[in-house]
């Protein structure tokens, strides 16, 4: 048998139907429109897009800043595929963020590094209390700085009220308006979302944006930077958000010690249980 | 160039529908599983879109389509987690009745084809399916004109052995049949 009749012959068997033509059209849009947010994103980095999370943190016990708060700004591409810490509680959620943080850096939760107050338990879709899933607030220390870090993971098909669903925009739109997840809207002001985009950890697109925020009291109208990243998965968003203390030795310290694609990383790592 | 930018989106649509069968026809020879063959399909499609103005003539659609089919096949291979599985059924329901003597051939020349390498399978498709010539394959995957022909000889005479063996198991169980 000639080599094109036997490809004639595996082709006749039968096969689903081809993709309507309106709908690869659609795709083959939103693909571009991913790919001019990447290409914004990473300025001169090729298109195969960027960043990620480093080396694996060390968890805070020790009681007193690290000498060295020195960010290590490694960039190693990761999977969260291969990261993805499973979440069934406060301290799962704690070794999720810790091991996305960067050497050098001390993470305290509480008056002690392992105490995390859990506002509900992993039930998706169970109405009101179950909401906002899980929340950590820590503080991250450095040598000259404390930022405060807060993560959240919120039940974003909240049955009993529409209201507090989370909502998740479209694919390939990330930096749509949408409302504050629950739970995560600052106390303070500032001016409003500016730089969205989105950081890919991997595969994974992560929507990040700043605000600018008053610096605290008394520090004269110093204002800093806060940052947010948001991952939106079936069912749940992760919401990650780090500031610099206002009340800090150093205060008035005009960004946090991460970067976004840090923050990002850390967005990405979480994933709420079963 | 092409008409301007806002002829894209119908340009490429009757590209789709002109040429969008064929190529996926191209990505299931070259990886055997129709579902994977239209991402395949759908991925080049998307990058067909993104470049559609820097493509200056619709002749080079074609060669520009195949290439970007060939580079999504190959990098898919390459992934960790994504591992061929020969299970010999079609995944399409059948909605007619097929000769099981065909619907057999089909699946050991199907599994033939896939136990090839990735590489070799290329070649025949290239060379057999695209009817291209040696040297244009050997410059699409980076092989010498000369690996090319040897792999076309040798994954051509595997193939033909799978089909002659099949033939005479056909025939043995003929045989015992009529007994």
């Amino acid at each position: 048998m000639e080599a094109r009749e036997m490809f004639h012959d595996l082709l006749s068997a039968p096969n689903p139907p081809m993709t309507p033509p309106a709908e690869t059209l659609a795709a083959a849009r939103r693909s571009q429109r991913a790919h001019r947010v990447r290409l914004g994103a990473s300025g001169a980095v090729t298109a195969a897009a960027v960043v990620v999370a480093t080396l694996a943190a060390v968890p805070a016990i020790t009681g007193s800043p690290a000498d060295d708060g020195a960010a290590t700004e490694g960039l190693v591409a990761a999977s969260p595929a291969d990261s993805a810490v499973r979440v069934n509680d406060g301290s799962d959620l704690l070794d999720a963020v810790s091991s996305a943080i960067p050497s050098g850096y001390l993470l305290r939760v509480g008056d002690k590094a392992a105490t995390v107050a859990d506002v509900g338990s992993l039930r998706p879709g169970q109405g009101l209390e179950g909401v906002r899933l899980v929340q950590l607030e820590a503080k991250l220390y450095g040598s000259e700085q404390i930022d405060d870090l807060q993560i959240s993971i919120t039940d974003s098909t909240a049955a009993a009220d529409p209201i507090r669903r989370t909502a998740a925009p479209p694919t390939g739109d990330l930096c749509a308006r949408r409302p504050a997840p629950p739970g995560m809207s600052s106390q303070r002001t500032g001016s409003g979302p500016e730089d969205c985009r989105t950081v890919f950890v991997g595969d994974e697109p992560i929507r990040t944006h700043t605000e600018r925020v008053p610096a605290g009291a008394g520090v004269g109208g110093t204002v800093s930077r806060c940052f947010f990243a948001s991952r939106f998965g079936a069912g749940f968003e992760v919401s990650a958000q780090i500031c610099p203390e206002p009340a800090a030795p150093r205060a008035g310290a005009e960004s946090p010690m991460l970067t976004v694609e840090q923050l990002a990383a850390i967005a990405a790592r979480p994933v709420p249980a079963g | 160039m092409f008409g301007g930018p806002d002829d894209r989106d119908r340009e490429f649509t009757e590209y789709y529908v002109a040429r969008g069968s064929r190529l996926r026809a191209t990505a299931y020879l070259l990886c055997g599983d129709w579902h994977q063959a239209e991402d395949l399909t759908q991925i080049t499609f998307a990058k067909l879109y993104r470049n559609w103005r820097r493509i200056a003539h619709r002749e080079v659609l074609d060669a520009y389509a195949r290439k970007v089919l060939l580079r999504a096949f190959l990098d898919e291979r390459r992934r960790p987690w994504r591992r061929e599985h020969i299970t010999g059924h079609d995944s399409p329901e059948l909605d007619y009745a097929v000769d099981a003597v065909d619907v057999e051939s089909r699946m050991v020349l199907r599994a033939a084809l896939l136990a090839l390498p990735a590489r070799q399978r290329a070649v025949l498709v290239l060379r057999f399916w695209e009817d291209l010539p040696v040297q244009q394959v050997a410059e699409l995957l980076g092989l010498a004109t000369g690996t090319v022909k040897s792999l076309s000889a040798r994954g051509l005479n595997r193939l033909r052995a799978a089909l002659d063996t099949d033939d005479a198991n056909q025939d043995r169980r003929l045989l015992e049949g009529l007994r």
